[in-house]
This record gives structure tokens, C-alpha cells and sequence, in this order.
């Protein structure tokens, strides 16, 4: 095989393959969107009191935060940098109280049945215990074992949130 | 130079990936819980394995020696990720219950050993059908392990189905055990290797059944 063709053929294949990656994406990218986003709703309506339901049309996210004035609750999108990448989920709290109220992980990239407590919503498990505590004993969970950097990333993100300022003064109208 | 039929029997029979060259077991083992998960595995492991080697088929002229193996893992890559976003986009179900499993698609020795030994020698019709062959060999195994593991795991057969066909799926759920039924073992991982154990041993015995 000549000098050139050596060249030519990694070269040549490596932009069939982006070619091909970006026409599957023009193609899916849309609808890939509007499951990530009825997901996330549905989750959220999971996730709130069965007081009160959210719609997709009244959603109106600020700064990843959707603030419900009636409620007197706060949604907020988290991101915590777990073992082997982003913990993401959603995380409703009373910023008066700084207690929260639900926790939902919409996607994660940890190790499956070790991680798999991520998934786990009932009271029972280990994200229900984060609700039980209060703020300043969140440090004290104990992290599931073999799972302590998974653990201790959502453990530190939920105190982080629950510690930022209250929203509620500056959105909701008196 | 073999016949077409012949490839593909050699490919999914002779050489079964799975039961005579137990390649592709982990996600063989992981994702074997239940029939649509291995369905959804099986669609994506195809997909990968056919569009993989016929490209690779298509350009070996232009994949020098010494750089194969990126060139080959390169395109495994691609169709594996073309695979996930079509999963997610048309499967968004059943893509989550089975994620991970997915994404290592592009690991998995099967489809690069097939490369390296098929693709790489062959024009693109002859691989084709071995692409398909040991797409089916795979699927067929993987298949048959999740219907095991689900009936004498969980009594039902085909739950879940709305997941990868669509709501028209719902009904399709069969009972076939009695309603307490349920040995959570064989859902488990280690029931997985039990399970696979035991159905290795049955196709060990019926193949030295036919040499004999």
C-alpha cells in the first residue's frame, strides 16, 4: 500500500464516521429532546407533593431552579460529579425550612447494580434518608459501600442547594 | 470461497459468538433478565455488528495494516453510537433499562473478532451474511437465556413489551406460571451465570450429540 493511501484511509474513514454521527443526530436530536423533556416531567410530577402538578406549558425554569410560589417550593436540576461521571436529577426543597422534599436522578453514569440505590425512591432507601435529615447532619449519612464517591457527590450537592439563597422573596409577588 | 448460505449458517450455528466461542458474555450475562431487554440488545448488537463489518468490508482496501485496529474500533464506535441515539429517540424506554449495556456495545469482543477474521478477508455480500449470521447466533442466544431467566425467574413471559414496540405491545404480557410465582435468583446476576451455565451445558451436549 502506497505512502498516500496509508494516509488517505484513516483520514477518509474518520470523516465517513462524523458524517455518518452528525446525519444520526439531524435526524434523532429532536426527538431524543422531547423524551429527555417528558421524562424529566414526569419525574417531576413524581417527585412534587400530589397537591400540586406542573404541566409542560407552565414550566418556567430560571437558572435550572423552578420556583412554585404556592407551594412554597423549589425545584432545583443538580448535577453532581459522581464516579464516573455527572449524577443528574432533580431536587424539590422548602427554601424557609432548607429541608428537602424529593429527590429524583434522571441520569447517571455509575457502575449499574452497584449504583443502582440512585434509582431507589421509596422512604426506605438511601435517597429517602437524605430527606429525614436536616441540613447541617447530611455530612453524617453514611455513603453506601461501595458506592462512597456516588454517595458522597449527591450527599454534598443536596447540601450545597439546600444552603444557596431562597428564591422566593425575589420571584414570588407578595 | 463459501456459499452465502453457508457463511451464514457457519456464523450462527458452527461458530455460534455466544455458545461455541462464548464471546460477548457480559452483556450476554447483564442484560438476559428479562425478553425485552435482550430483544432491545439484540436490535442494537445487529445493527452494530452489520453496519460495522459490511463498512469495513466495503473499505479494506483502504485500511492500511498497521493501523487496522483503530480504524475498525473507529467505526464501532460510530455505529454504536448511531445505534444509542436511535434507541433513545424511537426506544427511549427501553434505552434507559438498558443504557450502559449499549454503550459497550463498542467493547464487545464478538463484533472486532468478526472484523479482524471476517471482514477484513472478505468482499461485502460474504460479509453481510456473516455479520448477520453471528448477529442472529447472538441474538438467538441471548434471546433464548432471557426467556429462561424471565419464566423461571419471574413466571411471565414478554412483559414490558410497550417498551421497545410501543403501546400496541401492552397486552402482550402471558402469565405462565401461578401468580406468587417468582424465584428472584435467577433475576439476579448470579442466576445469570446459572442460567447460562446450564443452557452452555445443553448446547455442548447437543453438539457432541451430532459429531457423534
Amino acid at each position: 500500500m502506497s505512502d498516500w493511501r496509508a494516509v488517505a484511509g484513516p483520514v477518509g474513514i474518520a470523516l465517513l464516521c462524523a458524517g455518518l454521527l452528525s446525519a444520526t443526530y439531524q435526524l434523532t436530536g429532536a426527538r431524543i429532546a422531547d423524551n429527555q423533556a417528558a421524562r424529566e416531567l414526569a419525574l417531576l410530577n413524581d417527585l412534587l407533593p400530589t397537591t400540586v402538578s406542573v404541566s409542560a406549558q407552565a414550566l418556567n425554569w430560571t437558572d435550572d431552579q423552578l420556583v412554585l410560589c404556592e407551594a412554597l417550593l423549589v425545584v432545583s436540576r443538580f448535577s453532581a460529579s459522581g464516579y464516573a461521571g455527572p449524577i443528574n436529577g432533580l431536587l424539590a426543597w422548602q427554601p424557609t425550612q432548607r429541608r428537602a422534599t424529593g429527590i429524583r436522578v434522571l441520569e447517571h453514569l455509575e457502575t449499574p447494580g452497584i449504583a443502582d440505590f440512585l434509582n431507589e425512591t421509596g422512604a426506605g432507601g438511601w435517597l429517602g434518608e437524605l430527606l429525614r435529615r436536616d441540613p447541617e447532619q447530611l455530612t453524617q449519612v453514611d455513603a453506601v459501600s461501595g458506592a462512597t464517591i456516588s454517595s458522597n457527590a449527591v450527599t454534598e450537592t443536596v447540601a450545597m442547594i439546600l444552603s444557596s439563597t431562597n428564591p422566593l422573596p425575589a420571584r414570588c409577588p407578595q | 470461497m463459501t456459499s452465502q448460505p453457508a457463511v451464514f449458517s457457519a456464523a450462527w450455528l458452527h461458530n455460534n459468538p455466544v455458545w461455541i466461542q462464548l464471546l460477548g458474555l457480559c452483556p450476554l450475562l447483564a442484560v438476559s433478565s428479562s425478553v425485552v431487554n435482550a430483544l432491545g440488545l439484540s436490535l442494537a448488537t445487529t445493527l452494530v455488528i452489520v453496519g460495522s463489518n459490511v463498512s469495513i468490508a466495503a473499505l479494506r482496501r483502504w485500511i492500511p495494516d498497521f493501523a487496522r485496529l483503530p480504524c475498525f474500533v473507529l467505526v464501532i464506535a460510530t455505529f454504536t453510537t448511531t445505534a444509542m441515539l436511535l434507541l433513545q429517540a424511537y426506544a427511549f424506554e427501553a434505552y434507559l433499562s438498558i443504557a450502559l449495556f449499549v454503550q459497550i456495545i463498542v467493547t464487545n469482543c464478538m463484533i472486532l473478532s468478526r472484523a479482524e477474521a471476517f471482514a477484513s478477508r472478505n468482499g461485502v455480500l460474504s460479509t453481510l451474511f456473516d455479520a448477520l449470521g453471528t448477529a442472529f447466533g447472538f441474538a438467538l442466544a441471548i434471546v433464548v437465556l432471557g426467556v429462561f431467566r424471565e419464566i423461571v425467574g419471574a413466571g411471565t413471559l414478554f412483559a414490558d413489551m410497550a417498551k421497545l414496540f410501543g403501546p400496541a405491545a401492552a397486552g402482550w404480557q402471558l402469565t405462565v406460571a401461578p401468580p406468587d410465582w417468582r424465584i428472584t435468583l435467577l433475576t439476579l446476576p448470579p442466576g445469570a451465570f446459572i442460567a447460562a451455565g446450564l443452557l452452555l451445558a445443553a448446547a455442548r451436549a447437543i453438539s457432541n450429540q451430532r459429531t457423534k
